[in-house]
């Protein structure tokens, strides 16, 4: 194993797959090339069946690529020890309901080889972190999906891994569940660690992660920063106000590339800075400026400009 | 070892649970309950039909437990995708296959031995109400040791029931592998005597027939071009369960030597052994 080498490695990763033998082969992976350097926030986005699921189940050791390689800390992801350093929460994480949390941890942490005496405070100190200390010995199926999320988080990091993945952790959850997730990832890499996670809730990544890779049909469309991603120049500019006449409006509103009446406040957004400063003076000699802003490309715009669709699904199995 | 012990300790937790093995339990008691009554109908010994009845009743449920168990407990794992979180973790997956398999041979084990104390009253029952209660029933009526054998034995017939469910259960689906493993364990109690009839019965037959000029015509002889080869694949690939079916020498007499045993032990655990090999080849392959 390299020392200096990154958290993962993918170079023409491709993973083909058959439903019935008399069916074609379906791709589901196509030359696939990913670095995710260590101590980064990585994420990994994509409409439904674009192959994150995919790339991510061969990373944990679920499935085999069928072409190409995947190494974990310069060590390919077919052998076991590899697995010592990835923690693992896959997509909407299931457990043993008769367990409680608990003995869940304990049972994952023996798994993980971690000593009995280890393994106590350990699950005291995981249960904290997940916010889950209170519920440590209720079975787990009276437990909410919010707290079985952050159980796989848990479950995850039992063995202290340097590299943490994550298949669409905020999935299904509501604003408060992610809002927690959210932080565990960020607490997670205050500890040091390397987060890589999938998802295609795109303000999550934009919030978070400090370089994020898109994929489309199992192709990598585009990584790095968010910086690098997203167009840097204004998209729009907006400018909204009140008191002005039918007249006045319908003339603005014939320049505009948008108009919206919300709540008694008039909105119009314009392509351009000399259409919206004829605007913003139309407001402050007839009515009352209210608001002036431009607006940047955001990843969710980037998304729809990159794959020209907004997440139909492709035909590959997974996600 | 560890893995493999927190798992099997897992799957006994999980299937200790599972309704069918109470449903299927419960009947066997009934089944036993039912033997005192043959017994009593009976012509022969009404305590050798209690024995014997009580002994197959054990084998039969005993492999049905392993079959419905048994079938279904890989697939449970991909259904419900617990896997996800076990083979993501630096575990092998001949650990994960060994820890399900010892895990439900536990789990059948212990319903064993509760069918086994059900069983051991019946006859305890059905000794004493016997024609003759001057004689001690602990000592000449029952075998006990030879009784407790005959349990070991069915307990090895089981262990190859669930190596095969675990084969089946690790590329099908649980109601294929139901199916290919009961069709496997009643195959399996024949198999012994259709290989017999086409290594040594027809032979012999058709060597007499010859001797004495006479021209076979029924449907063995007929075939037995056919029939020969495939007999021998079925006896060389299924188990062959008589190798634990020390029933009635344990009831009737003369008692089973010990290279029987030894022979049937041996054969369960090397049986077993590839049949787990073979799963673990096949599950190896596996994509979740």
């Amino acid at each position: 194993m390299r020392s200096e080498a990154p958290a993962i490695a993918i170079r023409g990763l491709t993973h083909s797959y058959q439903r019935n033998f008399w069916e074609k082969r379906r791709l589901a992976l196509e030359n696939l090339d990913l670095t995710v350097d260590r101590g980064e926030i990585y994420g990994f986005l994509g409409a439904n069946g674009a192959g994150k699921t995919t790339t991510i189940k061969i990373l944990a050791g679920l499935q085999r690529q069928t072409g190409g390689r995947a190494e974990i800390f310069g060590v390919p992801v077919s052998r076991p020890e590899c697995r010592r350093r990835i923690g693992f929460m896959p997509e909407n994480p299931y457990f043993y309901e008769y367990l409680t949390a608990r003995e869940s941890l304990d049972f994952y942490g023996a798994l993980c080889d971690l000593p009995g005496s280890e393994r106590s405070p350990r699950i005291g100190e995981l249960l904290e972190f997940v916010g889950l200390a209170q519920a440590a010995d209720i079975r787990l199926k009276e437990f909410s999906k919010g707290m079985r999320q952050r159980l796989g988080i848990a479950q995850a990091i039992v063995h202290r891994p340097p590299l943490v993945i994550l298949d669409e952790p905020m999935s299904g959850l509501d604003p408060i569940g992610r809002r927690q997730v959210r932080q565990a990832i960020l607490d997670l890499h205050a500890g040091g660690a390397t987060i890589f996670f999938s998802s295609h809730i795109l303000s999550d990544i934009e919030m978070i992660c400090h370089r994020a890779a898109l994929i489309d049909r199992g192709r990598l469309v585009a990584d790095g920063s968010l910086a690098e991603l997203l167009d840097p120049r204004e998209l729009e500019i907006e400018v909204g106000g009140t008191n002005l006449d039918a007249g006045q409006t319908a003339a603005l509103a014939a320049t505009a590339g948008r108009f919206l009446r919300r709540e008694g406040e008039l909105l119009f957004s314009f392509g351009d800075w000399e259409a919206a400063y004829r605007a913003v003076d139309v407001f402050r000699r007839h009515g009352r400026l209210t608001l002036l802003r431009t607006v940047k490309e955001s990843l969710e715009d980037y998304f729809m400009r990159s794959t020209g669709k907004a997440g139909d699904e492709t035909g590959a199995r997974d996600g | 070892m560890g893995k493999i012990f927190q798992i099997a300790k897992n799957t006994f937790r999980e299937s200790i649970r599972d309704k069918v093995l109470y449903v299927i339990a419960f009947f066997a008691a009934v089944m036993m309950l039912a033997s005192l009554a043959f017994g009593w109908i009976s012509i022969g010994d009404q305590l050798q039909v209690v024995q014997d009845f009580s002994l197959a009743v054990l084998s039969f449920f005993g492999a049905l437990m392993a079959v419905f168990i048994g079938a279904g407990l890989i697939h449970k794992e991909i259904d419900k995708r617990t896997i996800y979180t076990i083979i993501s973790k630096p575990v092998q997956r001949w650990q994960f296959l060994l820890g399900k398999y010892l895990g439900l041979l536990a789990v059948l084990g212990l319903a064993m031995i509760g069918m086994l104390a059900a069983s051991l009253a019946f006859v305890a029952y059905a000794a004493w109400t016997a024609k003759n209660p001057a004689i001690p029933i602990w000592t000449e009526r029952v075998a006990w040791g030879w009784y407790a054998v005959a349990m070991l034995m069915i307990f090895f017939e089981t262990m190859v029931v669930v190596s095969l469910a675990m084969l089946f259960g690790s590329v099908t689906s649980p109601i294929l592998s139901a199916i290919f493993t009961f069709t496997a364990y009643l195959v399996g109690q024949v198999s012994a005597s259709i290989n017999y009839m086409f290594t040594t019965f027809v032979p012999a037959k058709e060597s007499v027939a010859r001797q004495t000029g006479e021209i076979l015509t029924d449907l063995a002889s007929q075939l037995y071009f056919l029939l020969k080869p495939l007999s021998l694949l079925i006896y060389y690939l299924l188990p062959d369960l008589s190798y634990f079916q020390l029933r009635n020498q344990v009831v009737l007499g003369p008692p089973p030597t010990g290279e029987q045993i030894f022979t049937g032990m041996l054969y369960g655990a090397g049986y077993s052994l590839a049949a787990l090999i073979l799963a673990v080849i096949l599950f190896d392959r596996k994509r979740f």
